[in-house]
């Protein structure tokens, strides 16, 4: 009787063997769950990235592309875009002959007459507008730029100018120009530009990147600075530059790098067009 | 028992030890937990940014377009260089501040600020551009209208 009940408390070969395929076969399906699992992951962290460049390249491209005239774009090859980036607006306080002086870029109100997204420099292009002789543009080169906290002229009773930011010596800029601007009078809008290339360079980590070049009016080129990355090459159906029909009409167009081999291909797009720009107001 | 071991408690010293080690393990799990919900919702913060950031670019753009389509009284173009006037577009989950600037020669800057939320996210985006106040030929007589100036837009506001 007491051999019995100690034989029962232990497992035949059969059970043994039973049990460790059941066991195999579950964690070959927790293996397999897991595997897929993985791979989904990878696949949404690659898709999330993709998306973040893309929504980088947007943000960059769209400000920039917004704020250029027009008829001023220039595509190079399908690789870079060069189009004059805005510096900065402001209005004319005082323009005598080649020189203007633009109102500070802070005032006591609070709402100061410049705006600048950098500091004005020698061999950026000024336009103002003539507000009386038709309304048209002119343009002139900066061949120095200087900030003069005494006004150099700019005064309260031209009105942009308060006599808070006056006692408070709020730098004015004073810009020589190459020639006088037609109709640089007081008030006159004005902006200040700067010829931009946005190219696509693959960089020394062996990365598309969507970088930016200052280039002067000579077309002369500074070293590129990488804006957005990385993106997928222009042989791999990557980013590309493309004008379509109107020549108002730019239309860039991005694809997300292959970044795994293994993985269905993702295909995110962006599609930056500016449309309804007329040169001319109608 | 004899009265030696009354006198030496080991048990504890031992007590002490596995509840500053409980402490510890409490506080690097809560870390890890923190870490691991701030890492989760960072792609939830950086849409709902880029969300709120698009409506406010949107009120700018759209608080323009209305003042466009508005019809400029007189007194703008009759105004000193100088004088500002603002008004402010409201929405429910933006609202838009329009500055504008008389340069004389019925010329006007026009700057506007806005704002929009996305959940507790804030987003800011501004715009600047300059217009013409003309009479209207279509509309009835006396009637004024802006107008953009030729072959430029407006200017986004860093």
């Amino acid at each position: 009787m007491h051999r019995v009940t100690r034989a029962r408390r232990g497992m035949t070969l059969a059970e043994l063997l039973v049990a460790l395929v059941l066991a195999a076969i579950v964690s070959a399906a927790v293996a397999a769950a897991l595997s897929g699992a993985e791979r989904q992951m990878r696949r949404a962290v690659a898709a999330s990235t993709d998306r973040r460049t893309l929504r980088e390249a947007e943000l960059v491209l769209s400000a920039e592309l917004r704020a250029a005239p027009a008829d001023s774009l220039r595509l190079l090859g399908d690789t870079a875009v060069e189009f004059p980036g805005l510096v900065g607006t402001s209005v004319v306080c005082v323009g005598a002959g080649n020189v203007v002086v633009l109102p500070p870029a802070a005032a006591e109100s609070g709402a100061p007459y410049s705006v600048w997204r950098a500091r004005p420099e020698v061999g950026d292009m000024v336009v103002a507008f003539d507000t009386l002789g038709g309304g048209h543009w002119s343009t002139a080169t900066v061949d120095s730029v200087d900030s003069r906290p005494d006004g150099a002229g700019c005064l309260p009773a031209s009105g942009l100018l308060s006599a808070a930011d006056s006692v408070a010596r709020q730098a004015a800029l004073w810009l020589r120009l190459d020639r006088a601007l037609t109709g640089a009078r007081t008030g006159a809008p004005l902006r200040v530009i700067r010829r931009a290339r946005y190219v696509l360079l693959r960089g020394v980590n062996h990365e598309w990147t969507l970088s930016y070049r200052r280039c002067d009016p000579g077309g002369a080129c500074e070293a590129s600075q990488p804006v957005v990355g990385a993106l997928a090459s222009a042989a791999d159906s990557g980013l590309v530059f493309a004008l379509q029909t109107s020549p108002t009409r730019l239309a860039v167009t991005l694809r997300t790098p292959l970044r795994e081999p293994g993985l269905p291909r993702e295909t995110q797009r962006l599609s930056i067009a500016l449309r309804n720009r007329a040169t001319a107001d109608p | 028992m004899r009265a030696s071991e009354l006198r030496t408690p080991s048990h504890g010293l031992r007590a002490g030890f596995a509840l500053a080690l409980a402490l510890f393990a409490l506080v690097v799990l809560t870390l890890l937990v923190g870490l691991l919900f701030d890492a989760g919702v960072q792609e939830v913060r950086m849409a709902r940014g880029q969300v709120a950031s698009a409506r406010a670019q949107a009120a700018a753009e759209s608080a323009f377009a209305d003042l466009l389509d508005s019809r400029p009284d007189s007194g703008l173009v009759l105004a000193t260089r100088g004088t500002a006037r603002q008004s402010t577009w409201a929405g429910p989950e933006d609202t838009a501040l329009v500055v504008l600037q008389a340069l004389g020669t019925a010329t006007v800057r026009v700057v506007i600020t806005a704002h929009a939320w996305s959940g507790a996210i804030r987003a800011d985006a501004g715009a600047v551009a300059f217009l013409r106040v003309l009479r209207d030929s279509a509309g009835p007589p006396g009637t004024l209208r802006f107008q953009r100036l030729p072959g430029w837009w407006w200017a986004p506001i860093p």
